[in-house]
């Protein structure tokens, strides 16, 4: 099954390193979208099938806690997985990530391994669900 | 109480291992005097119950080599804006795993958008008087690394 990732980050060499990762661990992706905030992931999601959002917390003009509660409204939570990846994971962090909305959250720096084991685990999901 | 600048200075090096592939080693009596420009200075601030800022400053030709380790490619061919935001994007992990390993795994704390300018050798200069600043070396090329941080830790 081919899927659709989008990913949203302010920083494009982050961008650029989890689309790479992406293609590393061979995750049957058929897109992978990218936007630079919030607000710029919301357009592409309007217009284009995602089967899961990879987006960073800290963007500018829209960040990522933003674009979850923006999801939510539109009903796009919890149908579409949201993988969080954030520099600080501490508990607290965790904990208001997790409650907006997000079905994962992965700290930066990561493993390609983290990445593919993350996004399998929710295509297995999406798998068994239908 | 915490070292603060033992803790950043680790976190550093780490993240610059992990997400750079940089291996770093801290001398301070080295000259940074005959480094070559341009040279790019990033900025990430966090705030909570400390205000905080880190500051990295490097050779662009540094930048560039790490941003060609990051996206596996060679340094010549690296974008101009991707070196700015390597450094910025090293600014910002540093940051996010210095804040647990100082104040804890409960504190909440607002991080800033990470930024980033270019300067001149004049401006390189005058970080070598700062006390505060960390230097380390990663393949001849130097990094100045700073934190300063409102209050104690």
């Amino acid at each position: 099954m081919d899927i659709n990732i989008l990913i949203a980050d302010g920083s494009p060499v982050s961008r650029a390193v989890i689309a790479r990762t992406v293609k590393m661990a061979r995750i049957p992706a058929q897109s992978v979208f990218e936007a630079e905030n919030g607000a710029e992931a919301l357009r592409i999601l309007e217009s284009n099938k995602v089967d899961i959002v990879i987006s960073a917390i800290n963007m500018p003009e829209m960040d990522g806690m933003r674009l979850m509660e923006i999801m939510r409204e539109k009903g796009l939570i919890p149908s579409i997985p949201v993988i969080i990846i954030t520099s600080v994971q501490n508990e607290s962090e965790t904990r208001t990530i997790k409650a907006k909305g997000a079905s994962a959250c992965i700290k930066k720096p990561f493993t390609p391994e983290t990445i593919r084991e993350t996004i399998n685990a929710f295509l297995k999901l999406q798998g068994e669900e239908k | 109480m915490k070292d603060a600048r033992k803790e950043f200075l680790k976190t550093l090096q780490a993240t610059l291992e992990q997400f750079a592939f940089a291996f770093s080693e801290e001398d301070s009596g080295k000259s940074i005097s005959n480094c070559s420009e341009p040279f790019i200075h990033a900025c990430i601030m966090f705030s909570g119950s400390r205000d905080a800022a880190i500051t990295l400053t490097a050779p662009e030709a540094l930048c560039s080599a790490m941003a060609g380790n990051i996206l596996g490619m060679e340094p010549d061919e690296v974008a101009e804006d991707l070196r700015a935001d390597t450094l910025k994007e090293i600014a910002n992990i540093a940051c996010g795993g210095l804040i647990p390993a100082l104040f804890g795994d409960m504190e909440k704390f607002n991080i800033a958008i990470p930024s980033a300018v270019r300067i001149n050798k004049q401006e390189w200069l005058e970080f070598e008087n700062d006390p505060a600043i960390v230097r380390l070396w990663i393949e001849n090329e130097p990094l100045l690394a700073k934190l300063a941080v409102t209050g104690k830790i």
